[in-house]
């Protein structure tokens, strides 16, 4: 499990430290990335294993980066979507762009943890 | 004028120093004051950089405790514990501890579950939660409303003592705040702010208390009746609503009483209280407290009594929906009746009763009636709506219907029953002839309105016709040639002709005629025995204008009267039906319609009219020869339109002479035709030129007078002719005759005018001419 590379990417500073910390403690390693643009220089260089990254963030959304991984890309990467309650428009267009898990935020730690493992397992 | 002196005029003394001096002030102080803001925003930046940083130097170690569970590896219980003495030394510094505070409160926003529930114990932990209640402390609201707002975030539950003095604070920020951190921090919270609440408590402050309580996991809810007393309104309306929403229904009788409370909005809560328990009960209060109440209170009142009123409660909504003077409460209380009694009250605002016309174009939409007239032989169907059915024009049939296989009969009940029901036999006579218009005469292109428009028209068309005949001196036939020519098309003529074909085969027109020839005898042996004076008078008014009359003349006169029955028959065939159809023993198709569409009344009219024509001794034969030639002229005239009609209208003398020369160069059958009608013109030289113009124009065209038209022009108009019809009988039957029968009238000219100008022409002519009558077959 030591091997896989999660990318997180979530511009809340704090959040992203929890969960990376929570992420690192279950044995990823993980990569924190706080805007599109730190993300997609991250794909860039390497695609990861499992992709989480909030909706709404800077310069480039969680849906662009959902598109751009499926379509520019053409990777089949599991993308893990962060959202914030009752965002449920953009969660569907996540779906149909190729999204393959979601979780609400307020986030909890452990059950991202159990999605990110399931969709590891899945690949 | 006044004179001015210039050391009044001198300027004032500018101070040049003070000037200076108070530039040099105004640009110091903006210099200062740009310092200021250049310092004040560096220190915020450098704090917020400060804390930034802290944040992510506290942020690891945070997560840390978060996550640290006491199953885990020894190495990790050793961070863990390297971490609890770090941190111990962090919070001894203020800034430190705000920092940490931050971080907490920033991430209880963010996560949930277990890490939530280890967020808040660490803040506790921390000892945290006593900055915010050192925040209570403060003077300044913003610090207090700042610390409740904390420590209710972090749930603080020994904060509820200190927090829930604020409940009551004076400021409505920290008010507010206080209010909800109560009811947040403890289930009883609610209970001691509904006990203890003095100040207003907006609709949004009860959203979000109620939120609040929604959200608790196990919240038991009190009985919030025993807040109904409170003086505080806010409360008991508050309390309403936490009956309403947690279906308390054991405050039933406290909330009857507080319909007859004076706050209309307490009155609202209380009645929709009421309706949504279906409290019956409260039917009478409801209905003593109405008459107080303003109209929003009502409308909810009347919906409450829609809901569950009885019929015992129609009497004081009927009341409501008279005399309120409100029109929206009115329609709530007609809405509660019909609610109540369903189509107690019916709609009768701008509600247009349909006219016979639109029954017979909803009938006519039925194609399948149509087939089930043709199926059944029966030659006189008795009801109105089969007469409509059958006069159905062939191409209202969707091509796509299939005969027999569709609706059942029994669906036509109901329309029989609106039709007869709906249209009394005023409206029938009055629209009587629109519908026959309407079938002879359609126009199958048209659309739905242009269909109804188009009924206007002519029936407007038909009026203006009528006033006109009535005014004019000539001839009083109805001209119905401004009606368009309707060509039929090829395929539904031949449709038309199989149908006819049909009917005929299926009818009985002998049996029919017996009968009808039974029922005249009859009505003539009465006459006779009545009236034998009036006998000699009656055999000399024998029309001469109908040769065959001369070739029968040596028969009896039962078979005269028979005969003529049977050809009055064959005419009114003829007249209908365009002669389309060659037998002339059976009614055709169309005229049998028309004969159907009479009801009793028409048809006893028409019996007396029958009967004036057996008085008169009037006799209709035709010999078979005349009859085909008949039909062809009628197939060839029918309807004939002469421009030169309007013209003679109008025009003068003089103008008309000059007119008929020109018919006579470009005139064509139609206006052959037209000429016809001259010979009742005012002026002897037009109708001396007319006839003229005629026979020449007849030379011109062809047209050939056959030998019985001649021997009807060449015979002299006898006196019994001009006595055929007396004055008075002649008005009695423009009253009485049927429109559709105004054909027969310009057949038999049985007008006085007409009757009038015969010896002028006759002396004009010399040869004994009747002029030019409309004979049977030309038309108008």
């Amino acid at each position: 499990m030591s091997d896989k590379q999660i990318l997180l990417a979530e511009d809340d500073e704090l959040l992203a430290s929890l969960l990376t910390y929570r992420l690192k403690k279950a044995g990823y390693e993980v990569i924190s990335v706080f805007d599109g643009q730190e993300v997609k220089n991250q794909l860039a260089q390497k695609i990861p294993d499992i992709i989480v990254s909030d909706i709404m963030m800077p310069y480039f959304s969680g849906i662009e980066l959902i598109e751009y991984v499926r379509n520019e890309l053409r990777s089949g990467v599991p993308i893990i979507i962060i959202s914030s309650a009752g965002n449920e428009e953009n969660v569907l267009s996540a779906f149909e762009l190729g999204a393959n898990d979601f979780i609400a935020k307020p986030v909890s730690p452990s059950e991202l943890l159990v999605r990110v493992n399931r969709e590891l397992l899945k690949v | 004028m006044p004179t001015y002196h210039w050391s009044l005029l001198s300027l004032p003394e500018i101070q040049t120093d003070l000037l200076w001096f108070l530039t040099m002030v105004s640009c110091g102080l903006g210099l200062l004051y740009f310092v200021f803001v250049f310092i004040i925003r560096n220190k915020l930046s450098r704090k917020a950089q400060k804390v930034a940083e802290k944040k992510k130097e506290l942020a690891p170690l945070v997560s840390q405790f978060l996550f640290f569970e006491q199953t885990a590896p020894v190495e990790e219980k050793k961070d863990y514990l390297h971490s609890k003495v770090e941190i111990r030394e962090l919070i001894k510094s203020d800034f430190n501890r705000l920092v940490l505070a931050e971080i907490l409160f920033d991430l209880q926003k963010d996560v949930s579950g277990e890490t939530r529930e280890n967020l808040y114990a660490l803040y506790k932990g921390l000892g945290l939660h006593h900055d915010a209640f050192e925040k209570l402390r403060s003077r300044r609201w913003e610090v207090i409303s700042q610390g409740i707002l904390e420590l209710t975030q972090m749930r603080v539950e020994e904060s509820y003592m200190f927090i829930r003095r604020f409940i009551n604070h004076r400021r409505g920020v920290i008010r507010q705040q206080a209010q909800i951190a109560t009811v947040t921090l403890k289930n009883e919270g609610i209970a001691y702010f509904l006990d203890t609440c003095k100040h207003r408590i907006s609709e949004w402050q009860q959203l979000k208390l109620l939120d609040v309580l929604r959200n608790f996991d196990d919240f038991v809810p009190p009985r919030f009746k025993i807040w109904l007393t409170s003086k505080n309104k806010d409360v008991v309306l508050f309390a309403l609503r936490l009956i309403r929403y947690y279906n308390q229904n054991d405050a039933n009788r406290a909330v009857i009483q507080l319909i007859k409370h004076r706050n209309n909005q307490i009155k609202t809560e209380a009645v929709q209280c009421l309706k949504e328990f279906g409290v019956m009960e409260a039917r009478d209060t409801i209905k003593a407290a109405f008459r107080k109440s303003n109209a929003g209170v009502k409308i909810a009142m009347l919906d409450a009594l829609a809901e569950f009123g009885a019929c015992d409660d129609l009497a004081f909504l009927m009341k409501v929906e008279h005399s309120d003077d409100n029109f929206t409460v009115r329609s709530k209380a007609m809405s509660a009746i019909n609610t109540l009694a369903p189509e107690k009250i019916m709609p009768t605002d701008d509600i247009r009763e349909p006219s016979s016309a639109d029954i017979a174009f909803a009938l006519v939409a039925k194609p399948e009636d149509i087939e089930s007239v043709e199926i059944h032989p029966d030659p006189i169907p008795e009801s109105k709506e089969a007469v409509i059915q059958d006069n159905q024009p062939e191409n209202t049939k969707p091509d796509n219907l299939i005969p027999g296989e569709n609706e059942p009969e029994e669906e036509l009940q109901p329309e029989v029953v609106l039709l007869e029901e709906s249209e009394s036999k005023e409206e029938q006579q009055q629209d009587h002839a629109s519908i026959i218009m309407e079938e002879d005469f359609e126009v199958p292109e048209l659309k739905d309105e242009n269909q109804v428009l188009f009924d206007l028209c002519v029936k407007e068309e038909f009026n203006d016709i009528i006033d006109e005949a009535k005014q004019e001196e000539v001839p009083q036939y109805l001209p119905l040639n401004f009606l368009p020519l309707v060509e039929t098309e090829p395929e539904m003529e031949a449709m038309e002709m199989e149908n006819t074909k049909n009917s005929i085969t299926n009818a009985k027109p002998v049996e029919e005629e017996e009968k009808f020839e039974q029922d005249l005898n009859s009505i003539i042996n009465k006459l006779e025995m009545n009236d034998e004076s009036n006998k000699p008078k009656i055999r000399e008014q024998v029309p001469d204008f109908i040769p065959l009359v001369v070739e029968n003349q040596e028969e009896n006169e039962k078979s005269d009267v028979d005969t003529s029955i049977r050809e009055m028959e064959v005419t009114t065939e003829i007249v209908f039906s365009g002669a389309q159809h060659g037998d002339g023993a059976v009614p055709d198709h169309n005229s049998q319609a028309v004969v159907d569409l009479r009801d009793t009344e028409v048809i006893a009219e028409e019996v007396s009219w029958q009967q004036l024509l057996v008085e008169n001794d009037i006799d209709l034969q035709i010999s078979p020869d005349e009859e085909i030639e008949i039909e062809d002229v009628q197939q060839d005239d029918f309807p004939v339109f002469s421009i030169f009609r309007e013209m003679f209208r109008d025009f003068d003398s003089e103008s008309k002479l000059i007119l008929l020369d020109e018919i006579l160069v470009v005139g064509e059958h139609k206006e052959w035709c037209f000429l016809a009608t001259l010979s009742n013109d005012k002026d002897k030289r037009v109708r001396k030129k007319a006839l003229k113009i005629r026979h020449e124009l007849a030379d011109k065209l062809g047209i050939k007078l056959d030998s019985t038209t001649i021997t009807k022009e060449s015979e002299p108009k006898t006196a019994t002719h001009n006595k055929l019809v007396t004055d008075s009988r002649a008005s009695e039957m423009e009253k009485k005759l049927p429109l559709e029968y105004c054909f027969f009238e310009g057949q038999l000219a049985i007008y006085e005018d007409q009757r009038a100008l015969e010896p002028a022409l006759n002396q004009q002519n010399g040869s004994g001419k009747t002029g030019d009558l409309p004979l049977q077959g030309e038309s108008y």
